[in-house]
């Protein structure tokens, strides 16, 4: 009955993201076409662009509902210091998703390669500071069902980090160590 | 409905296709409606892409600011400094 219960959380957070479409047309990276364009923009920098909004979307979609559980939680951490270096984490994450956003909201005509890689190393600052929380207090939570919620939440934003790698990295790019957790 | 039906009905309306795009996209979650969708692929007219594309990024802003704030009430409680929340880009 427990597994059953985790598993149905788990369930109805996957359910309640609601970042099913966005991540679904992020990650059909060569299966997005754009029509239309006006001279001297690139078809397919545009569609890029386009998918990658929907990634950053998801990213903060779920980095919002983390961090609210974590303050929820707040009397489930191990200490003080963990919460707090948790938060810290996070913060520094949501901070780089939000410069990230801005510098998507300025490309929208040049998402070239040269664009594709800043984000792309927003993404990996972003990654660091999202492990350093997981692993500072959010990992330590002891009450199962918490942590599966926790670890759902997780796993949907790294999804929509991967997506982002995808789409800023030619195919056949292994996928960086903290990706692969 | 009772608690397996609720698993089944979920169960069906979930699928995770794996492996999408090579191995660069392990886990890709949705209904089988939008799965089916992104198969086929999608065409969207450039303005409408890019508004649709911005308006996303300000809920993102949105969200990622929200985040920030909670977090600087909560170190406030604590005694802590607020971290920075990056301002907009002048135009």
């Amino acid at each position: 009955m427990k597994i059953f219960n985790t598993t149905k959380k788990w369930l109805a957070v996957l359910c309640s993201t609601g970042l099913i479409a966005v991540l679904l047309m992020s990650a059909s990276c060569h299966k997005v076409t754009i029509t239309n364009a006006p001279p001297g923009v690139v078809n397919t920098e545009v569609a890029i662009w386009y998918q990658a909004t929907g990634a950053v979307k998801a990213w903060s979609d779920t980095s919002f509902q983390l961090t609210k559980i974590a303050v929820e939680l707040h009397s489930d951490f191990p200490s003080e210091k963990a919460y707090q270096a948790t938060l810290t984490g996070l913060g520094k994450e949501n901070q780089l998703g939000l410069q990230a956003t801005y510098f998507l909201q300025k490309s929208p005509n040049a998402f070239n390669s040269v664009a594709q890689s800043g984000l792309s190393d927003y993404l990996n600052q972003g990654l660091q500071f999202l492990t350093f929380a997981t692993d500072s207090g959010l990992s330590q939570i002891k009450d199962a069902n918490k942590k599966a919620e926790i670890d759902a939440i997780v796993a949907v934003l790294r999804a929509s980090l991967t997506t982002i790698f995808a789409l800023t990295h030619s195919t056949g790019t292994p996928l960086p160590a903290v990706l692969r957790k | 409905m009772n608690q397996t039906d609720f698993v089944n009905t979920i169960a069906g309306d979930i699928q995770i296709a794996s492996m999408v795009e090579g191995n660069l996209v392990p886990l890709i979650i949705g209904t089988v409606k939008e799965v089916q969708v992104l198969r086929q692929g999608q065409t969207i007219e450039y303005t409408l892409a890019i508004s649709t594309g911005q308006e996303q990024l300000t809920q993102a802003a949105q969200n990622f600011t929200d985040a920030l704030t909670l977090i600087n009430q909560e170190r406030a409680k604590a005694g802590l400094p607020p971290l920075d929340i990056p301002a907009p880009p002048t135009k």
